[in-house]
């Protein structure tokens, strides 16, 4: 029984990775922008608002209420 | 060796071409700067040759870019572009990479060994590439501004 | 006192204006936005101050500047020194393109030779500036071309050579994709480098080939900051001694981040850099 071979696991993951990147790509590009931002994401870089929370500044929907 | 030195021309022009390419070029210079680039490096090729000149490749590196920058400052009106526009794209094959991302390697392997002989082992690494990439991106920049100064009344009117 | 002023004392300042129907201030903002693009397009220091004296000089003021690598601090005073406009912008955040840089350069003489008005100017300007980048899919292949033909340089064999095309086109590609998303430039340089270092060592894993470590090395030699490495020493040549500095640092940065990301896959994949 071989070892655990890290280099190929490595290589098989990032293979693997941009392959979806790519097909992802391809298939968005084609249907085009069906869902709107934020939908469906599971990881995504916060707004500034969200990044740099104080207790006591005022929430988004309080913006939006004023 | 004269297939070997067409051959480095060819290459360092496709080079040129790509890594201009990526700064967004005028579509006139292009051409140019495939020219000039595959004119320079081939001429470092030939100066760092053991058994021509034999030059160390800071030295070559300043000379070929001299090449580059002359030619750069008497092509580019053709083109009426500034000087920049063409020198810095065909200086971009001859830009020394492999010294810059080697230098920090280094570093960062001096940093995970402890032992003295072993440190002083990286150190030198990180030390060595370290300078030779500063020494010969300083050439670069002399040698082909150098032109620029000398034909002065060229270069800041190309673009008229 | 200039020998315009010597020779027509009395002249008032709003026959001086009809010359040119602006306001100083509108120059003075006008200039420093060309500055900012300019700059962002990567200029050298030297080019830029070229220009935007010249441009000041075809519209009867002078143009005084700092250029600090974040920001351009601009005065604009009229020739005898008796009003000043002074505006400090942050340079353009864009990537590298020559393009612009040439064509703003051509503006610039375009006023000082054909007398340009500096309405006419200005709607130039803003057409420049819309110039879209190159085809970001001929760019990406030409990328990959060159890195190909690098990897050759370095004496490669043809094995290797095909190893380095696709590791740099799927991370030149991933670079285009994360850079539409915004992400900081230091952390795509860790990705990326990291990628292509994976994929280039593809060699070496299954070991075909006869210069598999070539490949490796050459594989992210396409994201080394050689402009800006340029600009520097450029900048450093002509005494602008803060900017080259900036520039250097950014330049080293990348080339840091670079690194890491290069160690990093080296290491996964159980490879040494010496």
């Amino acid at each position: 029984m071989a070892a655990l071979n890290i280099p190929l696991i490595t290589w098989c993951v990032i293979v693997a990775a941009m392959t979806v990147l790519i097909t992802v790509r391809l298939f968005k590009n084609e249907h085009g922008h069906m869902h709107p931002r934020h939908q469906g994401r599971l990881i995504e870089v916060g707004s500034e608002r969200e990044e740099i929370f104080v207790p006591g500044d005022s929430l988004p929907q309080h913006k939006k209420r004023s | 060796m004269i297939l070997q030195f067409l051959q480095d021309a060819l290459f360092a022009a496709i080079a040129a071409v790509g890594f201009a390419a990526i700064s967004n070029p005028p579509k006139k210079a292009y051409l140019l700067c495939a020219i000039i680039a595959a004119v320079g490096h081939s001429a470092r090729y030939l100066m760092m040759q053991p058994d021509i000149f034999g030059l160390h490749i800071v030295a070559a590196t300043t000379i070929a870019a001299f090449i580059v920058g002359f030619l750069a400052v008497i092509l580019s009106p053709i083109g009426k572009m500034p000087a920049e526009t063409c020198l810095f794209p065909s200086l971009l094959p001859m830009i020394p990479g492999v010294y810059a991302y080697k230098a920090f390697g280094g570093l960062i392997m001096c940093l995970s060994h402890s032992r003295e002989a072993d440190f002083d082992h990286y150190f030198f690494l990180f030390a060595n590439n370290g300078l030779t990439c500063l020494f010969i991106l300083l050439g670069m920049v002399v040698g082909a501004t150098l032109p620029i100064f000398f034909l002065k009344n060229i270069s800041f009117q190309a673009t008229r | 006192m200039t020998v315009a002023d010597e020779v027509y004392p009395d002249q008032s300042p709003d026959i001086a204006d009809n010359l040119h129907d602006a306001s100083l201030k509108e120059i003075c903002l006008f200039l420093s936005e060309y500055s900012a693009w300019l700059l962002g397009s990567g200029a050298t220091s030297i080019r830029l101050e070229r220009n935007v004296r010249r441009m000041a000089k075809s519209l009867d003021c002078e143009a005084e500047m700092t250029i600090l690598p974040r920001h351009i601090h601009m005065t604009v005073c009229s020739t005898d020194r008796s009003e000043s406009y002074t505006y400090i912008i942050a340079t353009h955040p864009m990537p590298i393109s020559f393009d612009i840089n040439t064509r703003l350069s051509r503006l610039s003489w375009k006023m000082a030779d054909e007398g340009l008005g500096f309405s006419e100017v200005r709607a130039q300007f803003k057409e420049i500036i819309k110039t879209p980048p190159a085809n970001k899919y001929l760019v990406l292949f030409l990328a990959s071309c060159a890195n190909a033909a690098f990897c050759r340089l370095f004496t490669g064999d043809w094995a290797a050579v095909g190893v380095v095309f696709m590791s740099t086109l799927a991370g030149f590609y991933l670079k285009q994709v994360l850079s539409e998303k915004k992400i900081d430039v230091r952390l795509i340089f860790i990705i990326c480098a990291f990628v292509s270092s994976v994929l280039g060592s593809t060699a070496s894993l299954f070991s075909f080939g006869h210069t598999p470590d070539i490949a490796v090395g050459t594989s992210v030699l396409y994201l080394v900051p050689g402009i800006p490495f340029l600009n520097s020493f450029s900048d450093m040549l002509d005494g602008h001694y803060i900017c080259a500095f900036g520039r250097f640092v950014h330049a080293v940065v990348l080339t840091c981040c670079l690194s890491l990301g290069l160690c990093a896959g080296m290491m996964m994949m159980n490879l040494s850099m010496f």
